[in-house]
């Protein structure tokens, strides 16, 4: 949560990072990263700078159920 | 149950039936989004790498260490570590190696060590498949060093569990100290470290509004004081329920919660 009150939320398959404004419910596009599959975790480390991970993923190859 | 109410539904690719990713070893990155507005740039935030974890099985919960300037603790679930990144020097160390991180090898998925998160002075975690379900660990506030023993907290979930789907994924602390966490098994449950309670606020394991609880985290406004967000993966976790509906943001409303 940003301290304006929008939302950073990264997709777990997707290479993507998006704002959403939480009283609008309306979303944007962030960030996609190139040779990545999937981003995670998220943390504010200094004043509106926030830390991501990203990582290749292969997230459409497994089958379990 | 509060009231909680569907924010957004982000589409996330459909590709049929899984329960888990399969990460690449060594393709870990970190990265810093810079919301700050910078002159010449009309992208929302400026998108640097921080450093690269070659030796990182998986990366998942990330936290800051405010009394520690630019230090950050990063969850490896697959190798059952806890990082320490330095972001400004570009470096990182192994904070912590820890029976209480590791992965359950009899599980569905091998992670271990899930969320973390700073509060006074100590690193908070959760273990996804495998007790403990919350333990602490102080630090030093300046140097983020390791200053003393693994506390266990909560050894086991006494909430409803989808053993597929395991306990614990990321969670956050309200302003009195207590935590809410998203389990693995679709629900957000209130933990009092004080009074060692453990209350199922919302959802459980066939609940397709909460499917695939992933984190929490409270409104920083005036306005959603108290609101607690809660994303979702959309059933990606556990396709048996509803399918994959695509990740959601909710928002709970946790006044006499």
């Amino acid at each position: 949560v940003r301290s304006n009150g929008k939302l950073v939320v990264t997709l777990v398959n997707v290479p993507q990072v998006w704002q959403i404004d939480p009283t609008t419910h309306s979303a944007e596009l962030v960030h996609e990263f190139e040779s990545a599959d999937g981003v995670l975790g998220i943390a504010e480390y200094d004043s509106d700078v926030f830390a991501v991970v990203s990582a290749v993923c292969s997230w459409d190859t497994m089958i379990e159920y | 149950v509060g009231y909680h109410d569907r924010i957004l539904t982000l589409q996330t690719q459909n590709a049929g039936n899984f329960s888990a990713g399969h990460p690449t070893p060594g393709s870990w990155s970190t990265w810093s989004l810079d919301f700050n507005p910078t002159r010449g740039h009309s992208s929302l935030a400026s998108v640097k790498k921080i450093v690269h974890i070659p030796s990182a099985e998986f990366l998942n919960g990330l936290t800051a260490v405010p009394t520690a300037s630019g230090i950050l603790l990063a969850a490896d679930p697959g190798k059952g570590l806890v990082y320490r990144i330095n972001t400004s020097k570009k470096s990182w160390s192994v904070f912590l190696d820890d029976p209480t991180l590791k992965p359950n090898l009899t599980a569905s998925v091998k992670i271990g060590v899930n969320g973390v998160h700073v509060y006074r002075d100590q690193l908070y975690f959760d273990n996804t498949f495998q007790s403990p379900l919350l333990a602490r660990v102080p630090f030093h506030p300046e140097s983020a060093k390791k200053a003393g023993p693994v506390e266990v907290l909560f050894k086991a979930a006494s909430f409803p569990l989808n053993e597929d789907n395991g306990q614990a994924d990321d969670f956050s602390f309200d302003s009195e100290g207590n935590i809410w966490l998203a389990s693995r098994s679709s629900s957000v449950v209130k933990l009092d470290i004080r009074k060692k309670t453990q209350k199922l606020i919302a959802g459980g394991p066939d609940d397709p509004t909460l499917i695939g609880t992933t984190a929490t985290a409270f409104g920083r406004t005036k306005k959603d004081k108290g609101v607690l967000y809660i994303t979702t993966n959309g059933g990606l976790s556990d396709p048996s329920v509803v399918g994959v509906i695509g990740g959601k943001v909710l928002a709970l409303n946790t006044k006499g919660l």
